[in-house]
């Protein structure tokens, strides 16, 4: 904490505890942080629309079917790599975190190492679309996505990469359609969903451990009664992962910032993001936590998807595994080691230092991503 | 169907009543703990916040919020310092405030779980009612059951003959989503003993900490770092105690609970919308689900017979809200090669090369 200090023994408060916070001290830090605060709501009241506007990068809308978007980002380079990359983002929040600030932005830097990059939006799903199955998102709106970008570049077989439950979409299609892949690239994506078992850690996995607690039954309720859950309640489940710091984050965190354009402005574009929660389809919450969280399918290969069983010794293309070392969203122990699941030879991890969304904006993830990625790629596209 | 544009707005609405709501959070929580204090609460955004691009309001009113929470918490640390002029006696006059404070909560809560633990299914006690704020709909639903029960015996069978078994089944269904509303409380008092006790722990955690600082030659200088550093150790004993097995199925009993209530509540809707020959929500997603179900047999022949991916459809593009697959739309339509891929499998070659780890 910036406000403890290494002292000398001897500069020690006298009797048991190391409070140093005199009637004086106290009173110049409620003035200051009176000042502050008028600083900071002032600085507040003068940004514009434009400042807070996230995910700016160019992009065009190519396709779409439903509430699904199909979009290209402008190359920057003239002549961009010849197999496309498509990127898969959750549905629990928006794509829009690839592209959150132009300095924190994922998609400018593959764009910038010359790829071709498109990325397909789930959009927000309604009621309507409570039976939506992930079989749906996968042999549907993304194997039509992937056909689409195929056909346009009239090239057997594109990259595909897939964030957390983006990850897993791609996995399935992966193992569903391999002929259609020239790679797999998966990020901070769940595979042994009982991966965190015997490595359990206080503050990391509690989705995976609140998802065991409940039996199937009651996860049948739970969809049954609800429908698509509103992504308010998907933004509460994420809150209450850690709870004090989020309540701190509007308070004490909060004042922090208020004096750094940089930090003020980074914060205010993540809550962008985080309110922006889509409504999430009951039926692939069903599963999620049926077959996944609760009867860890996928990496047994037992997961079935529209009647046909999700093999993962049919991934044979290269893959890229790439997992944070902070995460607790996906603990580590549910998405690395995943050597031999595969039926590739060619697999390959990556480890980046941060949390779960550290992985796409953190100031020191971002200098390993996208390079090693891109790497990683031109060396299997050639 | 709403526009992607209208559900965009609503999941932004949503979100911002939860803004509301977590916000509101702080002074709930911390009003409970501070001796004295007089809690603000958030307020409605104003026109400034409502003009003001999100989430620059709700920034706005978190940083009136945090001043505000701040203020009885000086007061009160500058009256224990007048009491106690040495500050780590101050500090230890305030934090042994707040774990009485703690404790009271967390025998409040058993005490309350308990009584409603009674209560159920035959009895209430007024206490808890008025404690836990359960709605008045539940006391009503509980009084009325003796009562119903006499007259469903005697007079059931006639008042069918007369065509009121909705009314009887719409009152049964008062009295099931009453017991739900009360098992509910009882399920959300016994979760939130475990918050509290966690919250308690966090406190000793706090002391425990300082006392490893002080060891170590470290102090803590202000207010504000000392809630920093409250909310650290709060945190490791809330992951700590919210992820135990006790806890865990603590949740998932109020998870339960919870659907349960509001099962029942959408039964009462179902039977009022029947008896008003209304769409009810069974029927309403019984004909989403065929739909869906068409589209998937649509997909499917679309892709048997080798249909070109998509075709145009200006009013499913108008409104962005098409109903089928068939209703895809290419939106440009320019290729950046010309060549078309074949449709055949090409399995991905074997690569010799191994796993590796990229140095990251």
């Amino acid at each position: 904490m910036s406000e403890t200090n290494t002292q000398a023994a001897a500069d020690k408060p006298v009797a048991g505890l190391p409070i140093r916070i005199t009637a004086e001290s106290l009173m110049r830090e409620m003035t200051q942080l009176g000042e502050k605060i008028a600083r900071g709501s002032q600085r507040l009241a003068n940004y514009s629309e434009e400042q807070l506007a996230i995910a700016t990068t160019p992009k065009d809308e190519v396709w779409r079917q439903d509430m699904v978007r199909l979009y290209r980002y402008r190359p920057t380079v003239d002549e961009p790599a010849r197999v496309p990359v498509l990127l898969a983002y959750a549905l629990v929040g928006r794509y829009q975190m690839i592209d959150l600030e132009p300095e924190r932005s994922f998609v400018r830097k593959l764009l910038a190492e010359g790829f071709d990059v498109y990325v397909v939006d789930w959009g927000v799903p309604a009621r309507a679309q409570r039976w939506l199955t992930i079989d749906d998102y996968v042999s549907g709106y993304l194997d039509d996505c992937v056909d689409f970008i195929r056909e346009r570049h009239g090239v057997e077989q594109i990259n595909l990469l897939g964030v957390c439950q983006g990850g897993v979409f791609a996995t399935c299609y992966a193992a569903l359609f391999p002929e259609k892949l020239k790679s797999l690239v998966l990020t901070v994506t769940p595979i042994d969903f009982h991966g965190d078992q015997g490595h359990e850690e206080a503050g990391a996995g509690y989705m995976n451990l609140w998802a065991r607690s409940m039996t199937p039954e009651d996860i049948d309720l739970m969809v049954d009664t609800m429908g698509t859950a509103s992504g308010a309640l998907v933004g509460f489940s994420f809150l209450m992962m850690a709870p004090m710091s989020n309540l701190t984050k509007y308070t004490a965190e909060l004042v922090d910032i208020l004096d750094d354009e940089a930090k003020m402005l980074g914060f205010l574009h993540m809550e962008r993001w985080i309110a922006d929660r889509p409504g999430h389809p009951g039926e692939v919450m069903r599963q999620w936590f049926k077959d996944l969280y609760q009867a860890n399918k996928l990496v047994r290969s037992e997961l079935v998807l529209g009647g046909r069983k999700v093999r993962l010794d049919r991934i044979r293309m290269p893959v890229l595994n790439v997992y944070a070392t902070g995460d607790v969203i996906v603990p580590t122990s549910c998405s690395r080691g995943m050597e031999g699941k595969f039926g590739t030879d060619d697999y390959s991890e990556l480890s980046v230092p941060g949390g779960h969304i550290g992985t796409f904006v953190g100031g020191k993830a971002q200098k390993i991503l996208a390079p090693s990625i891109a790497k990683w790629l031109r060396e299997r596209n050639q | 169907m709403p526009s992607d544009k209208d559900g965009d707005q609503d999941a932004t609405q949503a979100s911002e009543a939860l803004y509301v709501w977590w916000l509101n959070l702080l002074p709930n929580l911390l009003g409970g703990l501070l001796p004295k204090a007089t809690m603000p609460s958030v307020a409605p955004a104003g026109e400034a916040s409502a003009t003001a691009p999100f989430p620059v309001g709700q920034a706005s009113q978190a940083l009136a919020l945090t001043q505000q929470l701040l203020e009885p918490l000086f007061q009160s640390y500058m009256k224990a310092l007048t009491l106690n002029p040495e500050p780590d006696q101050a500090f230890g006059a305030l934090q042994s405030s707040v774990q009485d404070q703690l404790q009271k909560l967390s025998h409040g809560l058993a005490g309350i779980g308990k009584t409603l633990a009674l209560a159920m299914p035959d009895g209430a006690s007024a206490g808890a009612w008025n404690l836990m704020g359960v709605q008045p709909m539940a006391m009503f639903g509980q009084a009325l059951k003796p009562l119903s029960t006499n007259l469903e015996r005697a007079y059931g069978g006639l008042a069918d003959a007369f065509g009121l078994a909705p009314s009887r089944d719409l009152l049964g269904a008062a009295r099931d989503a009453a017991n739900a509303a009360m098992a509910k409380q009882q399920a959300q008092a016994e979760y939130l003993g475990y918050v509290v006790n966690a919250l308690a722990k966090g406190s000793e955690g706090l002391m425990s900490r300082l006392k490893t600082m002080g060891d170590n030659g470290e102090s803590v200088d202000s207010l504000l770092g000392l809630v920093r550093l409250w909310a650290r150790t709060s945190e490791e004993a809330l992951h700590a105690a919210l992820q135990s097995p006790p806890a865990l199925q603590a949740s998932a009993r109020l998870v339960r609970a919870g659907t349960q209530s509001r099962r029942q509540q959408q039964r009462i809707v179902a039977l009022a919308s029947e008896a008003l020959n209304v769409p009810t929500r069974a029927e309403v997603d019984d004909a989403y689900r065929e739909i869906q179900e068409l589209k998937r047999e649509v997909r499917r022949l679309r892709k048997a017979i080798g249909a070109p991916l998509a075709s145009t459809s200006p009013a499913a593009a108008s409104n962005g809200a098409s109903a089928s697959p068939a209703a895809a739309e290419v939106i440009d339509r320019t290729p950046p090669t010309a060549a078309k891929p074949s449709r055949q499998r090409t399995p991905a070659a074997k690569r010799k090369t191994t796993s590796k780890a990229i140095a990251s």
